[in-house]
């Protein structure tokens, strides 16, 4: 196949993902501006505008229509299937559908669902999106900060649980790449609940996890439940020997090429993380926004102090020190 | 980065007429009814003759006979605030629109029971499924509760039965509920026979006797009737096995008026002709008329053309401008004007561009030219041929199509073994008179330009790496070739591009060569993934179309191509082996091949024989050119390796015999140095 074809076949592929999941979100046009950051070569395997193109048409997208039936799975198989087999197993193993729903509602009253991160973040924009779809109260949401209180009636302010008769703390994300944030709040805040009160059960649940970042967060053995609606395994990770976007490798997008662009462009823009945060190598984006787990050639802008156009931007979180 | 809806929604991207509504259907109709060369079926909705709608998977057929329905009737009506008794009486029939698919057919075969019992339970099956749609549209015109007489109406139609149902109908409604009810209980008895080994049901009516009957009553009982045909319009015809067909075709054999039919089904789709009355076939001209649809549009081009244009613009009108006026002065203006297209005259400056600031001795066709002769040894020896001259004589630097041309008549005359030097003087003559404006239409130059116009500019665009010509709305009318859907599909793939191309096309209304290049090869694509057969057969299909396409390809792609636009063939049928006939078959009915009415004379033999074209649809796919100019008669052990997919080493043989006859003959005598040009005529 020449060039032409090589490119007409990969374009065909992102217009009909762009006219499907990808929600219309590219123009050719905007493919094309993204592309003119890469080289070009008479050499097909060198060609970094192809490889590019090559990674473009791989690349997965959830738009909020997915997104959307992501959160009622994540509610709906990963919460209240296992809150009523906890149930029916404290009853007798009953199949008594009144009895279950009463009980039901009365474990959702000792249930409060909370965000990963701050009131910024994605974890708490899902909320918004989560209430709706699975027809919850707002009672039932809280924000981290609101788990404790200072209670100063007796003496020096202590640390106390606000509302000690809540059972389930549930927090909800998008992605757990690495397992670094929710490590982060098991130290912040659910040891410190935990010790508190020791009846309280956090659950860690997330749209999607690598296998790495699910593992690295049950090691902590300190969540009740760590799931993930949709688990990325190795094949995942662009790169790896398993990867499945190297699956039938043939020329011209061979890997060992494509992953020196990636590396060319990435160490320029992220140099740390080059392949994605703590070399995540996904290509994976949301309607709401791309994780830095993503190869940053696909989300990196001029925010980060590198002038460069994304085709799948970030919206980086902005600490403020 | 999300762009608005306005750009998101394309007029074009429903093809299919089951996918509309009613009131697309109407709303979408182009009317050729008033036009003098309209077709049959559209002018004769009310002919009380039967009518087979035969034509290619999108042909319109189902637009068509929906559009002649009695819901869309009643649309009509409404729409002209006429009452629809008196709009009956105006167009003088009823339409009755029905789809086989709907019928589930294949229900009525095997399962452990005879044909002939079968054979009585389909024809008792469609006698109450005709029967019922009759009846909902009497009981929607209140025929008879609206007249007084609907009690009598209702004794008079169960007198019909070979025996009267149990139950006391006394109102339309309640013979419709009866049929509806026999209908169930048949449809269960059916669905369960293979359990219970059973299929007795009590047939309580002669096949015909409601169909027939119940029309010849309502049109003696009511005035605006009289003269009412009542249409039984059957779809999808394909869907039913040859049993079954006979069967219909038994009744339109036997129809009694005012009853009549339209039966619409595809190209492959009429396994008989035959009926039950004993083997005899029903007769073309005097029991049924045939409506080809797509022929009949490809034979017809000007009011193809203009058809196409009313579509698109109907189409666009109802998504941009519903109340706006539907002339060429509304604000969508001339449609045509809305796709870029190219210029490819002999002068064009677009083609220069192409060699933009490259001497003609550096262009791609003259580095051929020169690598020929180094080849040939004629730029060698004593009688050696001076390369460099003889390309500057043939060098029209402003016009690459005529240097084109210039070497097609050297590569004629090398092959007929002519003197090449003197050649280029002659052909250089030639060009420069013609550039001067001499151009007489007989003459060898301009004749010659004329007939291989299209595959010079091809051949021009594919050596400098630029993509083909297949940009405009007369190219995207042509190419769909008398499919209605096909062209829709090209207008959709095309809106689809324009719009992921950022051109905001219901905007600007302008779309650009890019998205038109693109949305044709995805068409071509889906015309040659969709068409085929499912299964095997399909593949073979396919395969076939393959090969000839590539010959065609090989031709239009070389040096000396043997015939000017060629996508035509002409074979003698009756010397192909059996496989490449049936594939041959195959491929007409499902569109790939087009059959030129008429045939072809063999220049030698005076014979007629047949003559197919390639589907316009699929040229872009090999780069093929979309007029049909010249035609190449196929031996039969041509036709044998293109066409019988087990001939695979015969097919490299002809492809290799098609290589070297399109190439030019390298051998050549040698030319001696001292030959003087002579001084030809120049025309």
């Amino acid at each position: 196949m020449t060039k032409e074809e090589h490119v007409e076949r990969l374009e065909r592929k992102i217009k009909y993902l762009s006219e499907g999941t990808w929600e219309h979100r590219l123009t050719l046009a905007d493919v094309r501006a993204w592309l003119a950051q890469f080289q070009v070569s008479v050499d097909l395997e060198q060609d970094e505008q192809l490889h590019a193109l090559f990674l473009l048409s791989e690349f997965i997208y959830f738009g909020h229509i997915e997104i959307r039936e992501l959160l009622r799975s994540l509610y709906r198989d990963l919460f209240r299937s296992r809150m009523i087999y906890e149930i029916r197993r404290n009853h007798g193993g009953t199949r008594n559908y009144a009895e279950i729903s009463v009980k039901y509602e009365e474990l959702k009253k000792k249930t409060r669902f909370l965000g990963v991160g701050n009131p910024s973040e994605s974890g708490n924009h899902l909320l918004y999106y989560f209430r709706q779809e699975n027809s919850l109260g707002k009672e039932l949401f809280i924000h981290s900060h609101q788990i404790f209180r200072r209670d100063t009636a007796s003496g020096p302010a202590t640390l106390v649980v606000r509302d000690p008769d809540i059972e389930n703390y549930v927090y909800i994300d998008d992605l757990c790449g690495s397992g670094t944030q929710a490590t982060q709040y098991m130290k912040d805040v659910v040891r410190p609940l935990k010790a508190l009160n020791q009846n309280a059960r956090v659950y860690y649940f997330v749209l999607f996890a690598t296998s790495d970042g699910l593992k690295a967060v049950r090691d902590l053995k300190c969540f009740d439940a760590v799931e993930a609606v949709f688990e990325l395994d190795h094949t995942f990770k662009t790169f790896e020997a398993t990867s499945r976007v190297f699956e039938n490798e043939t020329a011209p997008f061979l890997r060992s090429q494509i992953q020196q662009t990636c590396l060319k462009y990435g160490s320029q823009l992220v140099p740390d993380h080059p392949l994605g945060y703590k070399n995540g190598q996904l290509m994976l984006g949301f309607s709401h926004n791309t994780p830095d787990n993503t190869l940053p050639i696909f989300w990196a802008d001029a925010s980060i102090g590198v002038g460069w156009t994304p085709i799948f931007r970030r919206y980086n979180k902005d600490y403020g020190w | 980065m999300i762009k608005s809806d306005r750009r998101r929604s394309n007029p074009f991207v429903i093809t299919k007429a089951v996918d509309l509504t009613d009131e697309q259907i109407q709303s979408l109709w182009v009317d050729v009814v008033n036009e003098p060369n309209a077709m049959a079926e559209s002018a004769r909705p009310a002919s009380p003759m039967p009518t087979v709608i035969l034509g290619g998977k999108g042909s319109g057929k189902t637009h068509l006979m929906r559009y002649h329905s009695y819901e869309l009737q009643v649309l009509r009506y409404r729409e002209a605030a006429l009452q629809v008794r008196r709009g009956i009486e105006r167009d003088g029939y009823i339409g009755m629109y029905l789809r086989c698919s709907g019928l589930n057919a294949g229900r009525f075969s095997g399962k452990r029971q005879p044909e002939e019992r079968w054979r009585q339970v389909f024809a008792y099956y469609i006698e109450l499924w005709l029967a019922q749609s009759l009846l909902r549209v009497a009981i929607d015109l209140n025929l008879g509760s609206e007249d007084g007489d609907e009690e009598v109406l209702c004794q008079e139609i169960l007198q019909l039965f070979d025996k009267v149902p149990e139950g006391n109908a006394k109102t339309l409604r309640d013979i419709a509920l009866l049929l509806a009810t026999l209908q169930k209980d048949l449809d269960y008895r059916a669905n369960n026979c293979v359990v219970t080994g059973k299929l007795e049901p009590e047939i309580l009516v002669t096949a015909g006797k409601l169909i027939f009957g119940v029309p010849r009553i309502l049109s003696q009982r009511y005035g605006f009737l009289k003269e009412t045909k009542f249409v039984f319009a059957i779809d999808e015809y394909e869907n039913l096995s040859e049993p079954q067909q006979r069967f219909i075709n038994t009744l339109v054999r036997e129809r009694e008026l005012p009853s009549t039919f339209r039966i619409g089904g595809k190209l492959y789709g009429i396994k008989t002709w035959g009926t039950e009355s004993a083997e005899e076939e029903i007769l073309l001209n005097s029991e049924y008329e045939l409506l080809p649809l797509d022929e009949r549009y490809r034979a017809n081009k000007s009011k193809y053309r203009e058809f196409a244009n009313a579509l698109i613009r109907k189409r666009l009108a109802a998504s941009f401008e519903p109340n706006g006026t539907q002339e060429e002065s509304g604000p969508i203006g001339d449609i045509s004007k809305i796709f870029e297209t190219s210029n490819t005259s002999w002068d064009s400056p677009e083609l220069y561009e192409i060699f933009f600031g490259e001497p003609s001795g550096n262009r791609v066709h003259f580095q051929s030219l020169r690598t020929k002769l180094i080849e040939s040894g004629l730029s060698e020896g004593n009688n050696k041929v001076e390369v460099e001259d003889l390309i500057q004589r043939l060098a029209a630097p402003n016009f690459p199509l005529l240097e084109k041309l210039n070497l097609l008549l050297l590569y004629q005359d090398w092959s007929n073994g002519k003197n090449l030097v003197q050649s280029s003087y002659a052909i250089s003559l030639l060009c420069k008179s013609f550039v001067e404006g001499n151009r007489k239409r007989r003459g060898r130059y301009v004749g010659t330009l004329d007939h291989y116009k299209g595959d010079l500019v091809a051949q021009i665009l594919r050596e400098n790496g630029r993509k083909q010509d297949y940009y405009g709305l007369d190219n995207f009318v042509a190419m769909s070739a008398g499919l209605p859907r096909a062209l829709l599909t090209i207008l959709k793939y095309v809106m689809d591009w324009s719009a992921f191309n950022g051109e905001e096309p219901f905007a600007s209304f302008r779309i650009s060569r890019e998205a038109q290049h693109r949305g044709v090869k995805d068409a071509s694509d889906w015309f040659y993934e969709n068409m085929r057969k499912a299964g095997n057969d399909g593949f073979l299909v396919q395969a076939a179309i393959d090969r000839l396409a590539n010959i065609f390809r090989i031709n239009r792609f070389a040096e000396k191509p043997i015939e000017c636009s060629l996508i035509t063939f002409s074979l003698d049928e009756n010397s192909v082996n059996l496989e490449a006939r049936r594939i041959l078959k195959l491929a007409e009915s499902r569109s790939f091949l087009i059959r030129i009415p008429g045939g072809q004379r063999e220049r030698n033999s005076e014979r007629i024989t047949m003559k197919f074209q390639l589907n316009n649809m699929l040229a872009p796919r090999w780069d093929l050119p979309l007029g049909r100019r010249g035609a190449i008669p196929l031996k039969a052990h041509e036709v044998d390796a293109i066409f019988d997919h087990s001939k695979t080493s015969e097919f490299q043989h002809v492809l290799s015999e098609w290589t070297e006859r399109t190439r030019v003959a390298t051998i050549t005598k040698r030319i001696k140095p001292d030959d003087k040009p002579n001084q030809q005529s120049l025309f």
